[in-house]
């Protein structure tokens, strides 16, 4: 007899996709045309220069540069803070959210070199049914 | 092309009216601003009525049937915080295009309690705190934060815009909140989010104000020319593209 499985874990985000070996992946959209990378889908037009048709799925890069941030004090209940939520430009094209983990505020820079992990969660309270998750963490070079 | 005035404007007592109406807000300060350009409904042409929270219901027709139905086109506008904007706007565009003489604009909103925005979730799983934030303030303290990465903009200077609000407010008899706030009381108020602490914040607030715009010729033929103001220019934009744009409001 075998203990039930966990489903495989859903993402959190959707530029987070899961490989056929099951390792998480960042995935976004290049336009053809004039070549710039988006980390959303959307898939008819090129927001940028408006060419249609053009956008073709591509695997975005795992660092990336801080380029804003906030350290949120306040937020709904049940939330936990402070923690810091992050804008961060992707090496290669793509701009993403997303917490920055593992680092006091205090050290946080603009453009300070990142890598994104992923994380397995258990927000919905049921271990049957995980999450993946991205984070960003100061990149170890 | 018509030159555009604005004959009367009002606003209502901003505060807290949870056992009021929408419409009812709305048609008091059409009714104030109505009065301010010595006109009634009668005389109106067209309304414009900015509003987001009941937008799919119909406001600026609610507040006719309380000044008097008089049949005229009514344009409910939703812009997002520049929704009261975009119907003074449309008024103004009436007016230029020589179609109207007099139109009515209006905005009113209702905005109940607590934090604004945040609601993200994919997969049926809120994702506020595990995946960075999506609330009202977080937003505006990233972008604030954008401008200090690109000026060196300090903590301090923007308190001291809330500075500047909160001593405005003291000239505004109709303000929800009329009181002076010093400096270290707005620093050290709680952190909402780096670099906004609460008095950083807007307040959610009910509120309404409107406005009666008139042509030149109109404006002229009253013997309103000495207290009209000319509108000398009305500009409206959509995001232009940016990297981050479309990251920074949702993912």
């Amino acid at each position: 007899m075998s203990d039930s499985e966990a489903a495989p874990p859903r993402p959190l985000a959707p530029f987070v996709k899961i490989g056929a070996n099951g390792k998480p992946y960042l995935e976004g959209l290049k336009c053809a045309a004039c070549g710039e990378v988006l980390a959303i889908g959307i898939r008819r037009a090129c927001p940028k220069c408006a060419a249609v048709g053009m956008m073709v799925p591509v695997r975005l890069a795992e660092r990336g540069r801080l380029y804003t941030y906030t350290v949120v004090h306040r937020s709904f209940p049940g939330v936990v803070t402070p923690f810091v939520a992050a804008l961060v430009d992707l090496d290669g094209g793509g701009a993403i959210k997303g917490n920055l983990v593992g680092l006091d505020s205090a050290a946080i820079r603009f453009d300070m070199p990142l890598q994104v992990r992923f994380e397995t969660l258990n927000a919905a309270g049921d271990a049957a049914a995980p999450q993946i998750r991205h984070v960003f963490t100061a990149a170890v070079d | 092309m018509s030159d555009v005035y604005v004959i009367g404007t009002d606003m209502i007592r901003f505060g807290r009216f949870p056992d009021r109406s929408v419409e009812d807000l709305g048609a008091e300060a059409a009714l104030l601003a109505l009065k301010d350009a010595g006109l009634g409904i009668h005389d109106m042409q067209a309304l414009y009525c900015g509003n987001v929270g009941e937008a799919h219901r119909n406001v600026g027709q609610r507040i006719m049937q309380h000044l008097g139905q008089t049949g005229i086109p009514v344009v409910n506008t939703a812009n997002a915080c520049a929704s009261g904007a975009t119907a003074f706007r449309e008024g103004w565009i009436g007016i230029k295009s020589g179609l109207y003489d007099f139109v009515l604009c209006i905005g009113v909103e209702q905005m109940g309690r607590g934090l604004l925005g945040g609601g993200a979730s994919y997969g049926g799983i809120p994702t506020e705190g595990l995946v960075g934030s999506g609330t009202m303030p977080s937003m505006f303290a990233s972008l604030g934060m954008e401008h200090t990465r690109k000026y060196g903009t300090t903590f301090e200077q923007f308190a001291k815009v809330s500075v500047k609000n909160h001593h405005h407010s003291t000239l505004n008899e109709k303000a929800m909140y009329r009181f002076e706030t010093p400096l270290e009381q707005v620093k050290e108020a709680e952190m909402i989010s780096y670099p906004l602490t609460k008095l950083m914040c807007s307040v959610n607030v009910d509120g309404a104000a409107a406005a009666v715009v008139c042509s030149e010729r109109k404006t002229r033929e009253l013997g309103l020319m000495q207290r009209a103001v000319r509108v000398r220019a009305s500009i409206l934009q959509s995001d232009p593209y940016t990297p981050h744009n479309l990251a920074l409001m949702h993912y």
